[in-house]
């Protein structure tokens, strides 16, 4: 398998539930989509939108309510669970409980498809566990029990499951949830190295937009009653589609740095002198505080002037009113600023 | 140093070694059971009983070969089939309270014999002498018929909805409705009627002749054979059902094939010993415990072994010397079945109150 292959490819689709007497809740429709070898694709919006959903259509547990999707080609509608099994691996939300199992004998699960009546492993299948125990970056821990893992470990190993079934499809749902903020990116580092080397196509759905925009070659976009919007993340930012699918009132994407910023009350005015990393920091406390920041430095000006120096002492001058203050510290200024108010 | 694989396949042999052990304590209980009854007889006597010569009391001859022999054997079908329900059960709901008698399979089976013993009359007359009953492939049949119906009913359900807790909770309702069904049976039935139904109620292994032997273990056999077939469906449901469809199993196809496999043991088993309690909750938890593993590759051995093994015990304690002719097998079964799965949890710490 090459990387830039068509392995997944939608169209028209429509998903969604079907209730009683043929009623149909579409949560999207008209998708048409694509997924390539080599590629992490990050979906993203907010809660209730269809991303699981999708996830759940893509690998054949829910019937598609109208469209087709194609696995290289051939529809999926068609296909046998056993076939598809050799094609799209998953990783769900749902807590996995095994019981008595070793992280070995889970990540064994991932051969079902490929062991005979009894599903008795053959050295080949040993082999690939032990690959993929590896690739995955728990090869110290197959011997250990799969409940006493902490969750970042319990993803890897289920990660690990996905490449033993040797799928060029990966779909993994919210892989990053509940797991502490380094966890999460060795989870997404994983991921991409595993598409970029080992050619697989991977779909995940998450939350963590800043850390999609980091890691994605592509992302979806989904929100409640708009269109799926698909491009690179740095296309993304500047068509503004990050603001149109996830502004609420009191947050907002700021296009400069790539990030949401949320309302704060105003406080007021100040001018703000000086460059450097210093500089940049004392501008995020003051934004964070409610401040705004005066464009142009003005002596004469009646708001009030910090000046930020290099020196160790006093690096943060507030002149104001007349009088001057020095400070050491953001933290001392912040409380100057609002004695004085 | 050696690679996760090696390991793997060294946790296999350990667990080959535990089961031989097992095998070696089945045949130990085995001669215990037919040496050991409320009539004495000395073991050198056993052995020419056995070898098909001789002993010095003919009568000695008579227990051994046609009634502790096959109780003894009863007693290995019933537990090995009994832990093999449990097992499937257990994993298809994935719930360790869940068991043969669970989905209303044994209630069935005793609507059954309800039916036949308290209302059918037979040319031959009433029923009195339990074995007679049980020789009558009639009731035998009613069991079944009873059992397959709610089996039936179950499976209809098995299709229609995608929860298997769902099944879990119809099961449990269905066996509340069908063993009312079968008190106000009893409620109308004659006193002689009553009294057999309730000893046959109580459970017993002794209960299958020679002549009903051949059957009784066909039926159980095929039984444990398709749960065999259902190893690698069973293993892929332990990881929730929604992976399970992803490692390319067919869900339907899987839990009704799991449904009839555990409905023929079950009707079998509860036709002929009577609805056993117990055997079939604790077994699975003993077997799981004893290899350290939920894989049921290992595990269904695993059942079949410790089933047989505590049914043996189980029998051997109901006939000690001392109680005067046999104890019910569902009194014991449940006095010991009860602290063993009590044990088992108090042992296990990831279900314990951090202090």
């Amino acid at each position: 398998m090459k990387n830039n292959q068509n392995v997944l490819i939608t169209e028209n689709l429509a998903i969604g539930y079907s209730g009683k007497w043929n009623t149909k809740f579409k949560l999207q429709n008209h998708l048409t989509l694509g997924l390539k070898t080599g590629e992490l694709t990050c979906l993203l919006g907010p809660n209730g939108c269809g991303k699981s959903t999708l996830i759940r259509s893509l690998s054949g547990f829910h019937r598609a309510l109208e469209g087709s999707i194609k696995l290289f080609d051939q529809p999926l509608s068609g296909m046998t669970p056993a076939e598809i099994a050799k094609v799209v691996s998953v990783t769900l939300t749902e807590p996995v409980d095994v019981g008595n199992m070793t992280v070995f004998s889970v990540v064994a699960f991932g051969r079902t498809p490929y062991t005979g009546f009894l599903g008795k492993l053959k050295y080949q299948d040993l082999e690939v566990i032990q690959r993929s125990l590896e690739n995955a970056g728990i090869g110290h821990l197959h011997n250990r029990q799969f409940s006493q893992l902490s969750d970042g470990e319990k993803q890897k190993v289920m990660i690990a499951k996905s490449l033993a079934q040797e799928t060029p499809l990966m779909f993994l749902d919210e892989p990053t949830a509940f797991l502490d903020f380094p966890s999460k990116i060795e989870i997404l580092q994983l991921l991409r190295n595993t598409a970029w080397d080992h050619h697989k196509a991977i779909l995940l759905t998450t939350h963590d937009l800043n850390l999609a925009l980091n890691f994605a070659d592509k992302i979806w976009l989904m929100g409640n009653g708009m269109p799926v919007v698909k491009g690179i993340p740095e296309d993304l930012i500047l068509s503004n589609n990050f603001g149109k699918y996830f502004d609420k009132d009191s947050t907002k994407f700021d296009i400069n740095a790539g990030s949401f910023t949320f309302e704060v009350k105003e406080k007021g005015k100040v001018q703000v002198d000086g460059s450097g990393l210093k500089y940049d920091w004392l501008v995020k406390a003051l934004r964070r505080k409610g401040f705004t920041i005066a464009n142009q430095v003005e002596v004469l000006s009646q708001l009030p002037l910090i000046e930020v120096s290099s020196g160790q002492e006093g690096t943060f001058e507030l002149k104001v009113a007349g009088s001057v203050h020095r400070m050491n510290n953001i933290q001392e200024l912040l409380e100057k600023l609002a004695d004085l108010a | 140093m050696k690679n996760a694989g090696e390991i793997y396949i060294e946790g296999n042999k350990r667990q080959a070694i535990k089961l031989f052990t097992i095998l070696i304590l089945i045949i130990i209980f085995f001669i215990l059971n037919i040496a050991w009854g409320s009539v004495f007889v000395p073991f050198p006597e056993i052995i020419k009983v056995l070898t098909g010569s001789q002993p010095e009391n003919l009568s000695w001859g008579t227990i051994i070969l046609n009634t502790r022999l096959p109780q003894a054997l009863t007693s290995v079908l019933a537990g090995a089939a009994l832990g093999v329900c449990g097992l499937m059960m257990q994993t298809l709901f994935r719930n360790p309270l869940a068991g043969p008698s669970v989905l209303g399979i044994s209630s069935g089976a005793s609507l059954g014999v309800a039916v036949m013993m308290l209302f059918v009359t037979f040319p031959g007359g009433k029923f009195v002498v339990l074995n007679q009953v049980l020789g009558n492939f009639s009731v035998i049949f009613a069991a079944f018929a009873g059992a397959f119906a709610v089996l039936i009913l179950i499976g209809i359900l098995a299709g229609r909805f995608k929860s298997s807790t769902i099944i879990l909770i119809m099961g449990i309702m269905i066996a509340y409705a069908v063993t009312a069904l079968v008190s106000v049976l009893q409620f109308y039935s004659l006193k002689e009627d009553l009294q057999a139904f309730v000893i046959w109620g109580l459970g017993s292994f002794a209960n299958v002749s020679w002549k009903n032997m051949g059957f009784f273990s066909i039926i159980i056999v095929a039984g444990i054979l398709l749960a065999v077939s259902l190893v690698k469906p069973l293993n892929a449901l332990l990881l929730g059902e929604n992976y399970a469809q992803n490692l390319g199993i067919s869900l339907k196809k899987s839990r009704i094939l799991i449904i009839l496999a555990t409905g023929i043991l079950t009707a079998a088993v509860t036709a002929y010993c009577g609805p056993i309690a117990f055997l079939g909750l604790a077994i699975p938890h003993l077997s799981r415990n004893l290899l350290k593993t939920a894989d049921h590759l290992i595990n269904i051995p695993g059942v079949i072994l410790t089933g047989a093994l505590l049914a043996l015990f189980c029998n051997l304690i109901a006939r000690l010397p001392g109680f005067d002719g046999a104890l019910p097998i569902n009194a014991i079964t449940s006095i010991i079945g009860a602290p063993a799965v009590i044990w088992i949890i108090f042992k296990r710490n990831e279900f314990r109150v951090q202090a």
